[in-house]
């Protein structure tokens, strides 16, 4: 429930830009409209000359394919069994000014609704773990055996990027983003291994089946970059695609459940209505 | 877009997949088991139970017959790993089938990991129990690492095993709830409470965060006769608790001993809201083809075919007081002791002690209390 009304509380936010937008850039829609171009010419001319130093506004949505993993992917992760990207929806309003009179150059400025997760299983050979559970349980040991990891974490991401345009059609950009952890879910379960006491000499206890769950513990902000590319496919639909990567751990960084590091790392797609 | 979508998609795969680094060689240096070729090299009756493989040492339970002074036993290690004796000049030397060894003292062997980067030293020792008269768990060392207390018996030639008595703590220090060795369920303590010197406490304790992610959420303190195969305590808990050694040495008439109990208030699995914690003390002799050992376990102590006699403590309610006791041990219809049967080496007893009768299956009240004190067996003919 609580999600659902941010959601519509997000929507409403994005929708009153959307109608100033539309107010402000008036002037310039007419300017578009008024000009005889074929319908390719017209989508091609979005980022042209009328908008220069001028302000543009799009919103739309799109969803995230990615994984929260360690970087540099550690030697005792031998194989990913199996990779599932969930279903990670976002809504985007974005907020864009030019200030070359060519239109080549501008900043945007943008509010995101997303999510970002994914479901992995794989097998660990030695993947030294160390973790301090609320009741002051501390565990240290090397886990061979398979690992299935869920994530799921809802962020409100403000990203800041600089776009180029290289052509009528295609921009490319870059920027860093930060994000507000709205709902997170870390959870998984390690199974079918063995475990050693403190390094590779310990006692070793066979594990058929463990869980965890470190959902209450995800960091609250989050930061990153992300760069991608954009194409105009209609005189009003823009696609996109952008990589996104975080460049803090999904955990904070004295976390003692999860010493290693997690960085997301997201591919966003989406589809974007210019106004 | 599509084809953005798929390249991406691509992209992602390769994300993960390019970034699986080589596999490191293994890094660990275990003796898995002992060669079932050597042990079959043997004569009969040479051994008296299986040999009991432990994190850092490996112990062989031989007759009194037993000539120990010149043996080459092989060892199974972990793959890529080597194994060696630790000369007493410090040179090791590889294993060899002609190189004979005396036992008459433990000898060191290394086994160093595939990757040269781990090692651990095992010490293999040949022992000969000796039969329980009494103990009053005066004795005690700790294991490999420190973190906890094991029992030592004091056997009739005045010598200490450490492999007679057994615990469950091996299996609660991987749930990190032991902050020192006193944390444990099976301590050996001496206080104002004691009558005399140190007694056995055993303790249910809860197994914390850790405990509950593998579905076990209490350890209750056990001790008995046998071994505790901790590596099996997770996926197998009722196997891990390996009843019994061949210790008998005439026919055992009952067990006797001293016992405070004081259960916890709140049970954990309870079938029944009004449930109330016990404790449990009981002996168990059975039967064993001599040369093939095979223990009771935790699901079959009581009722495992091959029990001859049973010493059972009738109620495992609160004692307040040290409370003395004695059981008789009782025979299984139909079963009786033989004499010839037991020169052969065809029995074995075990006695086990815990502060939670469920405890195999996880149930008890976590603070109950069990403390056991001059524990003796009373065989016929002492």
């Amino acid at each position: 429930m609580k999600r659902i009304s941010l959601f519509v509380i997000l929507l409403s936010l994005f929708s009153a830009p959307a109608l100033r937008a539309s107010d402000i850039s008036t002037e310039i829609a007419d300017t578009i409209d008024s000009t005889p171009l074929a319908p390719l010419s017209t989508c091609v001319s979005q980022y042209n000359a009328p908008r220069a130093k001028g302000w543009l506004f799009t919103a739309g949505a799109g969803f995230q394919i990615g994984g929260t993993a360690p970087t540099p992917m550690p030697r005792s992760i031998r194989k990913i069994e199996s990779w599932n990207p969930l279903l990670c929806l976002s809504l985007e309003a974005q907020a864009r000014r030019f200030f070359d009179s060519e239109a080549r150059w501008s900043v945007s400025a943008g509010l995101r609704l997303e999510q970002k997760g994914m479901k992995t299983d794989a097998s660990v050979k030695g993947y030294h773990m160390e973790m301090t559970a609320d009741d002051g349980g501390y565990m240290e040991g090397e886990w061979t055996g398979r690992v299935k990891t869920h994530v799921r974490a809802s962020y409100l991401t403000l990203p800041l990027l600089v776009h180029y345009r290289l052509s009528t059609r295609w921009s490319v950009h870059a920027g860093p983003y930060v994000s507000l952890l709205l709902d997170g879910d870390f959870d998984g379960e390690a199974y079918d291994g063995y475990l050693r006491h403190h390094d590779p000499t310990g006692e070793k206890a066979y594990v058929t089946h463990a869980t965890y769950d470190f959902g209450d513990d995800l960091r609250t902000f989050a930061w990153g970059l992300q760069a991608g590319a954009s194409c105009m496919i209609t005189s009003r639909l823009e696609g996109t695609v952008a990589l996104t990567v975080g460049m803090n751990g999904i955990f904070p960084k004295d976390y003692s459940s999860v010493t290693f590091a997690l960085y997301p790392v997201y591919a966003r797609i989406g589809l974007n209505y210019v106004f | 877009m599509k084809q953005l979508a798929s390249i991406l998609l691509l992209f992602s795969v390769l994300l993960f997949s390019a970034c699986i680094r080589d596999e490191a060689l293994s890094s660990e240096c275990d003796i898995t088991g002992v060669s079932q070729q050597w042990i079959s090299s043997l004569p009969e009756g040479f051994f008296t139970a299986t040999p009991v493989v432990r994190n850092r040492s490996v112990t062989f339970m031989v007759s009194d017959e037993a000539d120990v002074t010149a043996l080459a036993p092989l060892f199974e290690v972990t793959p890529g790993a080597t194994i060696f004796t630790v000369e007493e000049d410090g040179t090791l030397l590889p294993l060899s089938p002609d190189r004979l060894i005396d036992f008459t003292m433990p000898k060191t062997y290394r086994v160093v990991s595939e990757d040269g980067a781990w090692q651990k030293d095992y010490t293999v020792s040949f022992e000969r129990p000796r039969p329980i008269d009494l103990c009053d768990f005066e004795d005690f060392t700790y294991n490999d690492d420190g973190s906890y207390q094991r029992l030592l018996w004091r056997q009739t030639d005045g010598s200490l095993n450490a492999n007679l008595w057994d615990s469950g703590n091996a299996g609660f220090a991987f749930t990190g709830q032991g902050s020192d060795a006193t944390a444990y369920p099976t301590v050996f303590v001496s206080d104002e409470q004691s009558i005399n010197g140190r007694y056995a406490q055993l303790r249910t304790l809860s197994t914390g965060v850790f405990g509950t992610f593998v579905g076990m959420p209490i350890a209750a303190g056990n001790l008995f006769v046998g071994e505790f195969q901790v590596k099996n305590a997770v996926t197998d808990p009722l196997h891990a608790t390996r009843f019994g050694l061949s210790i008998v040495r005439d026919e055992p008439l009952s067990i006797e001993g001293d016992y405070q109990y004081e259960p916890g208030s709140v049970m954990t699995g309870a079938e029944q809201p009004t449930d109330v914690d016990a404790c449990d003390i009981y002996a168990v002799l059975f039967e064993v083809t001599p040369g093939d050992f095979q223990p009771l376990f935790g699901d079959d102590v009581k009722t495992n075919e091959r029990i001859v006699a049973i010493a059972q403590l009738p109620d495992g309610s609160k004692r307040d007081a040290w409370t003395h006791f004695e059981l008789p041990f009782v025979y299984v219809s139909g079963k009786s002791f033989d004499e010839t049967r037991r020169q052969r080496g065809g029995y074995a007893l075990t006695i086990v002690m815990t502060s939670s009768t469920g405890g195999a299956y996880f149930r008890g009240a976590v603070g109950s209390t069990l403390k056991v004190d001059n524990l003796k067996i009373n065989w016929k003919n002492s």
